[in-house]
């Protein structure tokens, strides 16, 4: 798919990304998803399911509180909101009723870059950018010394 | 596992091909920005595809082929085997190759 008709499937799924300059950075891949990117490691996927890596001091659902576990076994705690902070990198872990939907690492310019599933990675200008959706909302953010 | 005589059963094979290419198709762009399979593997289209069983299983292995894609879950839930090792779980290339690897041995491929 050419970028172009990616931002439009992008705008269509996530409303909010409409009016802002969102920017395609890492092509689509299915050998990652959010939760990998934002932990900083593309080599695997990690989902909770039996095929995939998850990490042992998480328990293996996906719940929100399961995922807030993943990032703080990766030394992050959490923190107020999406601010950009010297000094630390934030994530921002998005749910559902409980259910984890998705994960968004914050860059050191203070915009956001998100895995989205099997496609491209991109980066928005806050959490906000991509929810509404199929994400649900941010409602986690967590924060590590960098 | 009778693999052969479930296999000969059903739909002729193009028509049962047309049938998973599309129920395929549809799942991928459905379900194509979420980020957990469990969640991807609820989808209708998904389960329509579990349904089909055995039958699907060629057809599969031959989109992993072609297409890539993760499958695995879906693997699993028809033929209750998972030949990927514990230390590449989540490892997509590794996972594909240990699949279609399995299909060879099982006259799937």
């Amino acid at each position: 798919m050419a970028t172009s008709r990616w931002a439009q499937a992008l705008i269509a799924v996530f409303p909010n990304l409409s009016g802002e300059d969102f920017e395609i950075v890492n092509q689509p891949s299915d050998a990652y998803n959010c939760i990998a990117y934002a932990a900083n490691d593309i080599s695997q996927r990690w989902d909770p399911n039996t095929d995939d890596y998850w990490p042992s001091w998480a328990p293996g659902n996906n719940l929100i509180e399961s995922l807030k576990q993943v990032f703080a076994g990766l030394g992050y705690e959490e923190c107020a909101d999406s601010h950009l902070e010297d000094g630390y990198l934030k994530v921002a872990l998005y749910e559902e009723q409980g259910e984890a939907k998705h994960a968004a690492v914050q860059m050191p310019n203070g915009r956001w870059r998100s895995k989205l599933g099997y496609g491209p990675v991109i980066e928005h200008r806050s959490p906000e950018s991509l929810s509404g959706g199929m994400y649900g909302e941010a409602t986690v953010f967590m924060r590590r010394p960098l | 596992m009778a693999r052969r005589s479930i296999a000969t059963r059903g739909p002729a094979p193009e028509e049962l091909r047309e049938t998973f290419e599309r129920l395929a198709d549809e799942w991928e762009e459905a379900t194509l920005f979420l980020s957990f399979s469990d969640q991807a593997a609820a989808h209708p289209a998904h389960q329509a595809i579990v349904s089909m069983g055995e039958r699907a299983v060629p057809l599969i292995l031959e989109r992993i082929q072609t297409h890539g894609g993760h499958w695995f879950h879906t693997l699993r839930e028809i033929t209750n085997a998972n030949p990927v090792q514990p230390a590449d779980r989540g490892r997509v290339e590794a996972m594909k190759a240990s699949w279609l690897e399995w299909g060879k041995r099982n006259g799937y491929i």
